[in-house]
């Protein structure tokens, strides 16, 4: 390529002055020498001309609530994030779940090692229900008094509820596995897999229920006492042997039950997310 | 919370300011900060609509495109690396959304380089009143799409060489030649419409 083509394809952006300053000093020297480039300079101007006098059309009055419809906050874009989330609900949290679960995990690690009980029934009565009374505790107008202000905020009430859940069932599924290992350890004849499996699905079914009731009624307390209720009546049935009851009650710590436990709690904790997620009920009512 | 988780937690969650820079608007967008889309929209939604219409002479889809643009930059904002401004980024997006949408409206190429003979005769040597406004949009209209965006970002967006080669994603050699071949077109178009009259 000549020197003068090299030029010549420059002359658009001479034209719209975005040169850099070399380039142009060195493009004026050639167009004082070059009449041929000159005359193009002049075309392009007149492109130019043209082009910026179009008129701009306006921009459409809902193109800007259409686009927000359809955009929705990802926070967990950022796998990074997750940590944060965590920690930024743990001040919402009852701070009594913490002490309380552990106390009676405790307790009841220690009266299934004492009493020598058969399967460890103690611990494995007391793990799902300290877990569905804490579950209970993680939404109402108790737990997010400014939940006008929460809703604002990019984050969807589904992921807090989730998180906020991770939490607790995290921290006792942590507690229950411990004591389920100081137990297997302390005791020959328990076994850790079976010990696990024999609490694990009741307390997740459990969970799910408080999580329900206490999403679908906005009241913390009625997730709490339904499970409680539920609970205490099973344990008793378990404790007391099946006729002790004027009617029979189904173990729900037995293997036969666990398939259907898994089941409800994948239905009831879907249901609890799903509510919890569009729910702004409690709006204006007391906590 | 350490400086960094801070920062992390701002551009996840916080409202942008108005003085936050593009660049910053997208590192919020990457985060998942739907908030900071609005700030971006209200800069360069316009001149991306326009560019658009331009392309497609159709104010309606046109619309839909400008819709489609910011969806697919909100979609991607991890994806952008900064290799050029985001205003430039944007029109990258907007050019590639016309392309697919006029690929499917005719079934010829969007790039109609090859369709242009090799210099023929010289260029008519048009007076100053051929260049007439209202004259020059209606051949403007007649030019093939890759022809018209390098004369659109170029002299209406006022992007540079490089720029326009970025957003069309080609190189700069080929913005050049399809600038040369649009100003043949046009002159070509006026001598013919002076023709007509």
């Amino acid at each position: 390529m000549d020197e003068h083509e090299k030029w010549r394809e420059l002359l658009p952006w001479y034209a719209n002055r975005t040169l850099d300053e070399r380039t142009q000093t060195a493009l004026e020297a050639h167009l004082r020498d070059c009449p041929a480039c000159r005359q193009e300079l002049i075309t392009w101007q007149h492109i130019s001309t043209a082009v910026r006098a179009q008129p701009a059309p306006a921009l459409p009055r809902n193109a800007r609530h259409r686009l927000a419809a359809l955009v929705r906050p990802q926070p967990w874009n950022d796998p990074r994030l997750i940590p944060l989330l965590l920690r930024s609900q743990l001040p919402v949290i009852r701070g009594e779940i913490w002490p309380a679960s552990t106390l009676v995990l405790a307790l009841g690690t220690f009266v299934a090692c004492a009493a020598r009980s058969a399967e460890a029934l103690p611990f494995v009565l007391m793990a799902p229900l300290v877990t569905a009374v804490g579950v209970a505790f993680l939404y109402g107008p108790a737990v997010d008094p400014a939940l006008e202000i929460e809703l604002a905020t990019p984050v969807s009430p589904r992921l807090i509820l989730l998180v906020r859940l991770a939490l607790v069932f995290g921290f006792d599924l942590a507690l229950g596995l411990a004591g389920s290992l100081a137990l297997a350890l302390l005791r020959p004849d328990v076994s850790l897999w079976p010990l696990v499996t024999a609490w694990l699905a009741p307390m997740t079914f459990l969970s799910a229920l408080s999580l329900l009731l206490s999403v679908a009624s906005a009241d913390s307390g009625l997730g709490a006492l339904v499970s409680l209720m539920l609970w205490v009546v099973q344990s008793m049935g378990r404790i007391s042997g099946p006729n002790s009851l004027p009617w029979r009650i189904p173990d729900l710590t037995a293997a036969a039950a666990r398939p259907w436990l898994w089941a409800l709690a994948l239905v009831m904790g879907a249901l609890a997310l799903w509510i919890g997620g569009r729910t702004e009920r409690w709006i204006g009512r007391p906590a | 919370m350490s400086g960094a988780t801070v920062e992390l937690a701002i551009r996840a969650f916080a409202m942008p300011s108005s003085q936050s820079t593009d660049e910053q608007l997208i590192e919020r967008m990457a985060c998942g900060n739907s908030r900071a889309l609005t700030p971006l929209y209200d800069r360069h939604a316009r001149a991306i609509f326009t560019f658009l219409c331009r392309l497609t002479s159709d104010e309606a889809v046109a619309e839909d495109l400008l819709q489609e643009t910011f969806l697919a930059a909100w979609h991607s904002a991890r994806t952008f690396r900064g290799r050029s401004s985001v205003r430039t980024w944007l029109f990258g997006i907007a050019h590639n959304r016309a392309g697919h949408w006029l690929r499917w409206r005719r079934p010829e190429p969007l790039d109609e380089d090859a369709e242009i003979p090799a210099p023929g005769p010289a260029v008519p040597d048009l007076a100053d009143a051929a260049w007439e406004r209202e004259r020059v949009t209606a051949a403007l209209a007649q030019l093939p799409p890759a022809q018209r965006a390098v004369l659109e970002l170029t002299f209406f967006h006022g992007l540079s060489c490089a720029e326009v080669a970025e957003a069309l994603n080609c190189p700069v050699g080929t913005v050049k030649s399809r600038a040369h071949l649009a100003r043949r077109r046009l002159a070509q178009l006026l001598a013919d419409l002076d023709g007509d009259e």
